[in-house]
């Protein structure tokens, strides 16, 4: 780990009314290190992973991405977040490309149009750029969000459930994805219920159960296979 | 602390006690009867003073509400909701006592008379920050929404109140009550700013109730949660 | 200070290209326009000398009444698919998605009550023509305060139980001073007389309602 972890939360709390979903919880991400969040539903996964997109801010404790809170935006920091929810954030009545080219705007992207030409082809959706995405299958949606994530080139990927609704062949392409940037020195938080797919990408895995912090797993030592086993374990007895 | 809450709470309501029944005094034997209007115009000690305190009212509607979005405190919210649910009350009073005054003496249930309309507007800025809250399940939301609409009132009423009277010089209409320091009789004078003073203290009695009474609701729905959960 | 602009009008021109794509806000909005007066004039028996001295009044009731689907239509099609989560993602202050979401209201609204503005000169049998630039102005200032407040609130009671429901309920009372400063406006437009005042109340309600807006706006799209 680099000296300074791109991401740092400590001692996060978070209620909504009376009910404690996080409770007290720390987490970290450096460079080039994928964190894999596990637990039940309703552990906290997705209200973490919120509070480090700076969506939601904590009743308590702290969070840092790349030196900046992300919910004040300190230090540019939601600039270098790519983050992705079952909201995919998309336009129903715009095309592939607008949408794209919309966000690119938004984040202020070099080239934004020919990005946006780029990342749809990698999607596989060059064909339908112009199709509004009201038509669009659930796959498609969620290639297109992803297109939406790498978009502005984060170093940051804060990702819940991004294998959902897509096929063998479009979940392979997010999971080297996931590795080039890991290998470019991203930092990488996610959720997955596909746990063969997901697994194998985690050097380390934090399991929550009911906004606390059960377990703390180091997986960077076990190869795919070990990873996988590993983590099918701390489920089954974490269940 | 409690006991000191409980003791000036105490202190307030023996002050009210007498100084209700010194301001009916004041009223009705002291302060001689109007000559035009006669026992009517007694309303009078009763609809300015209870307009002024919708209007204070509402102004502590804006200090809490800003509180809550600035200090992101629960107690700022108790205050604006508790001055909310007193201050309707005021305001409907003042309401009310608007046309029991104007018939008998003007003929006329209701005249678009700027302070009256602006209070009526007051009225329904109250009763729409009551209802949003009853929107809203999420404590915490609530405060928040709330607290937006209670700045954006607050902000609203001189404005509100500037455009009536500007309205009403484009038609003229009888006025209610014309200038109440202006001319009175100085025995008048007294046993109106005695009223205000009671009406005031009223006021603050009925606040402080209403905000020990949510913070107890607040606290018991702690403690069943507490139970619930380790339960 | 550039890069603020480029955002603001990149949120701009998606919230103009979904509605030129789909016209569903512009639509039902002047629609429900059109359909308000011709309720009212079946109220009113426009054909009377004294209906025109209601005109003004008329025609503005209309108008809040359609600007509220406007308002609704507008923050809605953030909802669909969360793109107010993309929006609130993006490296950028929170205020410029109030100020587009107002500029887009304010232009829908506008183009809204431009396309009334002959139904009812056929309905009422006023003449528009001769006054329609000081009318245009008035409208647009008054529009403008309506949206201010207006684009708040729906954001406010989106968050609630029974969203639009209650818009009304709490935006009627505070746009309360539009109302009259531009009915009173429009009234002297059509007798031919100085309107200086009522336009000037409508701008200090635009000026201090689209600041206190602004600055609070924030506070309603957390969760």
């Amino acid at each position: 780990m680099s000296a300074s972890p791109a991401v740092i939360a400590s001692g996060i709390v978070r209620r909504f009314g009376f009910q404690m979903a996080l409770d007290r919880v720390d987490l970290e991400a450096g460079d080039g290190e994928t964190v894999l969040l596990l637990g039940a539903n309703g552990a906290g996964k997705t209200t973490l992973l919120r509070i480090l997109a700076g969506l939601l801010s904590p009743n308590e404790g702290k969070v840092a991405v790349r030196g900046g809170s992300p919910h004040a935006n300190e230090a540019g920091a939601r600039r270098r977040i790519g983050f992705l929810s079952h909201n995919l954030a998309l336009y129903p009545d715009l095309t592939a490309f607008e949408n794209l080219r919309f966000f690119a705007r938004l984040y202020d992207v070099a080239n934004g149009a020919t990005r946006a030409a780029d990342l749809l082809a990698e999607a596989g959706l060059a064909a339908w750029r112009d199709e509004p995405i009201r038509g669009f299958s659930r796959g498609m949606k969620q290639r297109l969000a992803l297109a939406r994530v790498f978009l502005h080139e984060p170093d940051v990927l804060l990702l819940d459930e991004p294998f959902t609704g897509l096929d063998l062949v479009s979940a392979r392409a997010l999971a080297e994805r996931l590795r080039a940037a890991r290998k470019a020195g991203a930092a990488v938080v996610l959720t997955s219920h596909q746990i063969e797919i997901a697994a194998p990408l985690g050097d380390r895995a934090l399991v929550l159960r009911r906004g606390r912090l059960q377990e703390r797993i180091d997986l960077s030592a076990l190869d795919a296979d070990g990873r996988t086993a590993r983590v099918e374990e701390t489920l089954r007895v974490n269940a | 602390m409690a006991a000191e809450r409980g003791s000036i709470d105490r202190a307030l309501l023996w002050i009210l006690g007498p100084a209700m029944a010194a301001n009916l005094y004041l009223i009705f034997f002291y302060a001689p009867t109007e000559r035009t209007m006669g026992l009517v115009q007694k309303i009078f000690y009763f609809h300015v003073p209870t307009a002024w305190v919708a209007f204070l009212a509402f102004f502590l509607v804006f200090i809490g509400s800003v509180g809550v979005l600035a200090a992101r405190k629960e107690s700022w919210d108790r205050l604006a909701e508790a001055s909310a649910s007193v201050g309707v009350l005021f305001c409907s009073l003042v309401l009310v006592t608007g046309p029991i005054w104007g018939k008998p003496v003007w003929g006329i249930w209701w005249t678009w008379d700027a302070r009256l309309t602006s209070t009526l507007v007051l009225w329904f800025l109250y009763v729409g920050y009551l209802l949003l809250r009853s929107y809203i399940p999420d404590a915490s939301r609530r405060a928040t929404l709330s607290a937006i609409l209670g700045i954006i009132g607050f902000v609203d009423v001189p404005i509100v109140y500037l455009s009536i009277r500007w309205w009403r010089t484009q038609h003229p209409a009888p006025v209610f009550a014309g200038g109440e320091s202006s001319g009175l009789d100085p025995r008048m004078r007294a046993a109106f700013f005695f009223s205000l003073a009671v009406f005031t203290i009223l006021f603050v009695v009925l606040l402080r109730l209403r905000m020990r009474g949510t913070a107890l609701e607040r606290r018991a729905e702690v403690v069943l949660e507490e139970r619930r959960r380790s339960s | 200070m550039r890069g603020t602009i480029a955002r603001l009008g990149a949120l701009l021109a998606k919230d103009l290209l979904l509605e030129l794509r789909t016209r569903q806000g512009l639509l039902s909005m002047t629609l429900f326009s059109f359909l308000s007066i011709l309720l009212l004039a079946f109220a009113f028996e426009p054909s009377r000398e004294e209906t025109r001295f209601l005109a003004p009044g008329l025609l503005w009731v209309a108008f809040a009444f359609s600007g509220t689907i406007g308002l609704e239509h507008t923050h809605a099609i953030e909802a669909e698919l969360g793109g107010m989560e993309g929006l609130l993602l993006a490296p950028m202050d929170r205020g410029l998605i109030y100020l587009a979401k107002l500029i887009a209201s304010t232009i829908f609204m506008f183009v809204s009550e431009v396309l009334t503005l002959p139904v009812f000169t056929i309905f009422f049998n006023v003449d528009l023509l001769p006054i329609l630039p000081s009318l245009l102005l008035l409208n647009l200032a008054g529009t403008i305060g309506f949206c201010s407040v207006g684009t708040l609130l729906v954001a406010v009671t989106a968050r609630t139980r029974l969203k639009g429901v209650i818009l009304p309920v709490l935006l009627f009372p505070v746009i309360v001073p539009v109302l009259l400063a531009a009915v009173e406006g429009t009234a002297a437009i059509f007798r031919g007389e100085p309107f200086g005042t009522p336009l000037k109340i409508l701008v200090a309600f635009d000026i201090i309602f689209t600041s206190v807006s602004f600055l609070t706006f924030g506070f309603a799209l957390e969760e």
